[in-house]
């Protein structure tokens, strides 16, 4: 499987750990403090098992909860005008 | 009562009686199993006191033992005899024979004593000189077990915050277990008090059991992705299901620890070893597998070390070492005096 996960320190007392850096793909060992780097979800940090995920289920449920709830709200929005662009269409259609 | 289950989540193992701790406060089940494992060691050291001075007043060899010792005194049993500390004060030997128990003094010089029974009407306590043996045996083991209690501690720790204030029926099995055992103290025909602790036992383990069973399909909601299905509404229902895992994980832990102490003040330290040996099975089978994920969809959590469900994962009972020496049965004991020897 692709590695997509960023990786990081999660040595609570390290800086980079603290601050949430996301260390190089390449290294193995934090760059500060020389922990184990593991992989960790882009968002929050918090340690991911596998590398085949970009963010944590939690941050993944949150975004795909965000961009449902923009889906509705563009579909609300866009809807009627959809229903216009479709409706002139059809005129132009006709008149042909 | 009310200020006993107040704010405080700090487990103060010493100032606590579990006597005047309400079973619905969530320190109540760590109290109990703490309180009844030290009351059985107590019993055991004073067991090891009447032997060691009854053995002393009646063997021939007397003279050559110390007869007396300060207090703080402190008494070792030891399973085997290469274990044994300096023998200056004297060391005896306890022999479990045909249900009896058979003690004999080694002396100075390495010799054994002849065989003194240890009988009953030594004690005037009533107590069955097995029974004490057995309690000698948990004295032995006494390290493994301040092992394992140290763990459940610890264990116990990351599971106050989510008991707090909790009314949920599905721990009424819990609730009811310790309600019948507490009433059952208070019961003098033998018969009747045996069902009603039986009764208490099978509440328990039956409420264990039920939430076992919800929380492993919960694990397995969030395993198999099932969360995906609820379109918007992803995290809300992720949280839900984790909330359940950590009230279901938390009543599992009370009602193991709660009956795992009515089984040690019952003096069945197999079955107690055996409730302990589940309980880390069960741990190893559905957190220690399952710790990342947990600790993705927990939002309390980090996925580190130190997080909640790693922290619960790396947690080793070694609970079945402690049931493998206590299945041993070991049938001999060495039972000696350690410090403030009087020097004179
Ligand atoms: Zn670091
Ligand atoms: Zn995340």
């Amino acid at each position: 499987m692709r590695i997509k996960a960023k990786k990081g320190c999660t040595n609570p007392e390290c800086v980079m750990c603290k601050k949430k850096v996301h260390a190089h793909k390449e290294d193995s060992f934090c760059p500060r403090c020389g922990s184990n780097l593991s992989f960790v979800c882009e968002k929050c940090h918090t340690v991911l098992e596998n590398g085949d995920t970009k963010l944590c289920i939690t941050c993944q449920a949150k975004k795909d909860d965000a961009d449902e709830r923009r889906k509705k709200a563009f579909g609300k929005a866009i809807g009627p005008v959809a229903a216009g662009v479709s409706a002139v269409v059809a005129v132009v259609v006709k008149k042909k | 009562m009310d200020d006993i289950i107040s704010k405080n989540n700090e487990i103060d193992l010493v100032d606590f009686d579990v006597e005047v701790l309400s079973p619905r406060d969530p320190r109540y089940a760590i109290h109990f199993l703490t309180k009844s494992l030290s009351d059985k060691l107590s019993e055991a050291d004073a067991f090891a006191e009447s032997i060691y001075n009854v053995v002393i007043k009646e063997a021939s060899t007397a003279s050559q033992i110390a007869q007396s010792f300060e207090k703080g005194s402190r008494f070792v049993v030891d399973m085997t005899e290469s274990t044994k500390k300096a023998i200056d004060n004297g060391q005896i030997k306890l022999v479990k024979e045909h249900g009896k128990l058979r003690a004999q003094l080694l002396d100075s010089n390495g010799h054994y004593s002849t065989k003194l029974d240890i009988k009953e009407e030594f004690f005037n306590k009533g107590i069955n000189p097995v029974e004490m043996a057995n309690a000698l045996q948990l004295k032995a083991l006494q390290e493994q077990l301040q092992g394992i209690e140290e763990q459940i501690v610890m264990i116990n720790s990351s599971v106050l915050d989510v008991l707090q204030g909790q009314q949920n029926d599905r721990i009424a099995l819990f609730y009811s277990g310790i309600n019948l055992y507490l009433e059952a103290q208070s019961i003098k025909n033998p018969e009747m008090k045996n069902a009603l602790i039986a009764q208490a036992v099978r509440a328990l383990s039956d409420g264990t059991q039920q939430l076992s069973i919800t929380m492993e399909s919960d694990i397995e909601f969030l395993t198999t992705g099932q969360y995906n299905k609820h379109r918007g509404k992803k995290l809300e229902t992720i949280h839900s299901k984790m909330d359940s895992i950590n009230k279901a994980f938390g009543f599992i832990h009370q009602a193991t620890l709660a009956r795992a102490a009515i089984y040690c003040e019952q003096n069945e330290y197999l079955a107690m070893a055996n409730v302990l040996d589940e309980y880390s099975r069960f741990i190893e089978n559905t957190v220690v597998n399952n710790a990342n994920l947990l600790s993705q969809c927990d939002p309390s959590d980090n996925g580190t070390d130190q997080g909640l469900w790693q922290s619960r994962a790396n947690l080793k009972l070694n609970a079945s070492d402690f049931k493998k020496a206590l299945l041993s049965n070991s049938q001999e004991y060495y039972l000696s005096v350690e410090g403030n020897k009087n020097e004179n």
